[in-house]
């Protein structure tokens, strides 16, 4: 949540403040629903519901006055109280710092290099205006793992200011000793404890075309699906385009699934078992695993799903075989 | 306490929300030139029962929508394929151009985290050129923890010999908001100086060099680089990218906000 809210609405509909939100809050509202009650907050757009939320979640975590023990203290000693909210600053701020030592950012995304497809990491580390923090350079700890999740080295860099790193896969392949083709997961480990404008990006490219996604992200952060499955929404097989699931485990043990590839008036193949190795990953043909999806689907766009939820980082490729171009995307 | 059971506990207020958040893209139908709308809800229902409905709110420069849609229901293990085709006709339109707000929510029901269903944009042209599937984004309220809203970043700009960009940028919101554009080259020397003013529920596309004619120079020798939007409060950026020779776009994808940290629903 954004810090200096004084200036910036925190509801664009409603034209509400900071100061106004608290002070509902303060005068009672203690859920989403009562403040949108009082002040109108979250009732358009819902685009301010995160920032009401944090509002409300800090409200909570502020103990009430009496439990401080300092009342008297500060009523003795003037300006104790700025102190001891300084001091609970930084206790807070030294107990994140152990919790990422001990957890580090990793974040993911996955490479290829093959006759027809290159591919790069692409991160930044721009300054952010109004973060007042000085911008270190990005230290970085690059893991290659091969499609058996093997982990075939380690490469490291460093992000000064502003600047852009781009790591091309046959750099990164010829700088480790291995050969293309080749595809794999990249692990990128974070020696800031700030992600601000690091993530990965990787472009996917040949001479035709260029497509782009972003990481994935996994190990110490939690899993975005709660409450459902993986899907590739769209599965081609036709003369033209065919579409390639990719699939990272992003986690040791091996991943054991069943898929089922549906066409869209509801018709099913049977499903059929697939495992991917702790850390490895699945590039593969819709038609490899599928070897009739191309007369099961026909012109149709199908649908894979997945009957197992995993920590995966899932991306899909359609290759344009007539042009040679291919797009990718991730998916969620 | 397990990982969901602490998310759980991190967000007590995340189930008071009566539906999700909208999400907005860039709707573009023409003879020539298709946009198709992919909803699948399996990615937050295990159950076949559940029921999701659409709905689609068009607007073109102007505060107020130009036209609304609803679209049939799709089931928990269903996927709604939408061309835009058949929401212009039913809107009365012969053609779209401006921004789409697509807003799913569950049918007799509230709807399970995360904040919003995510949804892809296809764009497809008659002549072949185009091919490409956008993430429709949400304007605010994913849990994020950002360092500025108003700021994004996208790495990766391309402007070389077989490449250009196009930077498109969407203001869903009924009230002008202004922007400047930032470009860094690799070693992190910045370009700066564009400033443009969107009108309510206006976009923007335009070709970066066209914005800055010097770029291609400016990212010499490896042609990429960093851009950086900041916006009078947070402004939808995406970004297209476009082979010179054949004029193939096989590429679209959203800008990134700073993060402070990440634990985002959104996957953004």
């Amino acid at each position: 949540m954004k810090e200096s809210t004084d200036s910036v609405p925190v509801c664009y509909c409603k034209n509400l403040y900071r100061a106004e939100i608290e002070s509902a809050i303060r005068s009672g509202a203690s859920t989403v629903a009562q403040l949108r009650e009082r002040t109108g907050a979250t009732s358009k757009c819902y685009g301010c519901l995160a920032d009401v939320e944090d509002l409300l979640y800090q409200q909570r975590l502020e103990p009430e006055p009496q439990s401080r023990g300092l009342s008297s203290l500060t009523t003795l000693i003037p300006g104790v109280q700025v102190l001891s909210k300084q001091a609970r600053r930084a206790v807070k701020e030294v107990r994140r710092e152990l919790a990422w030592r001990r957890n580090p950012w990793k974040l993911g995304t996955w490479v290829v290099e093959q006759e027809n497809l290159h591919s790069r990491l692409v991160m930044c580390n721009l300054e952010c205006p109004g973060d007042g923090r000085a911008f270190n350079p990005f230290h970085l700890h690059i893991d290659f793992y091969t499609p058996d999740g093997r982990r075939a080295g380690t490469v490291h860099r460093v992000l000064g200011r502003n600047q852009t790193l781009v790591l091309e896969t046959r750099d990164l392949l010829a700088e480790l000793g291995l050969s293309a083709p080749a595809h794999g997961m990249l692990e990128v480990s974070y020696a800031n404890r700030y992600v601000r404008s690091g993530r990965c990006y990787t472009q996917w490219y040949n001479d035709v075309s260029l497509t782009a996604s972003h990481e994935r992200r996994f190990r110490s952060i939690f899993p975005a699906r709660l409450h459902g499955f993986e899907a590739v929404h769209r599965v081609m097989a036709t003369d033209r385009f065919r579409t390639y699931p990719i699939v990272v485990n992003c986690r040791e043990p091996r991943f054991n699934t069943r898929v089922r590839l549906a066409r869209p008036d509801g018709e099913v193949l049977r499903s059929r078992p697939i495992a991917i190795p702790g850390m490895g990953t699945l590039f593969r043909p819709i038609t490899e695993i599928f070897p009739l999806a191309e007369s099961f689907l026909g012109d149709q766009e199908g649908v894979l799903y997945f009957e197992t939820v995993g920590p995966l980082m899932t991306y899909y490729l359609i290759h344009d075989r007539q042009s040679d171009g291919w797009q990718g995307q991730h998916l969620e | 306490m397990s990982i969901t059971e602490k998310v759980l506990a991190e967000r007590p207020t995340a189930n008071e929300l009566d539906q999700w958040i909208p999400l907005y893209s860039w709707a573009q139908e023409r003879p020539d030139f298709h946009c198709r709308l992919n909803i699948y809800p399996r990615i937050v229902s295990r159950n076949e029962t559940d029921r999701f409905r659409c709905r689609l709110r068009y607007f073109s420069r102007s505060a107020e929508p130009i036209g609304e849609f609803f679209t049939e229901e799709v089931t928990g293990d269903g996927v709604l394929r939408l061309p835009l085709r058949k929401a212009a006709d039913a809107m009365g339109l012969a053609t779209l151009d401006g921004v789409m707000e697509v807003h799913t929510f569950q049918v007799g029901a509230q709807p399970a985290t995360p904040r919003f269903l995510k949804c892809w944009m296809d764009f497809e042209s008659e002549d072949g050129r185009w091919f490409a599937s956008l993430p429709c984004a949400p304007f605010r309220g994913a849990r994020k923890s950002m360092i500025s809203p108003e700021s994004q970043v996208q790495p990766g700009i391309v402007a070389d010999d077989t490449y250009r960009t196009h930077l498109l940028a969407i203001n869903p919101m009924p009230r002008s908001a202004s922007f400047f554009v930032t470009l860094y080259n690799a070693a992190g020397a910045p370009l700066s100086g564009f400033r443009h003013t969107l009108g309510p529920c206006d976009y923007l596309v335009r070709p970066l060099e066209e914005i800055y004619p010097d770029l291609r120079q400016h990212f010499a020798p490896g042609g990429i680089g960093s851009i950086r939007l900041d916006g009078d409060y947070k402004l939808l950026g995406w970004y297209i990218i476009e082979n010179r020779a054949t004029g193939r776009v096989y590429c679209m994808d959203h800008f990134a906000p700073f993060f402070r940290d990440i634990r985002s629903d959104s996957g953004l």
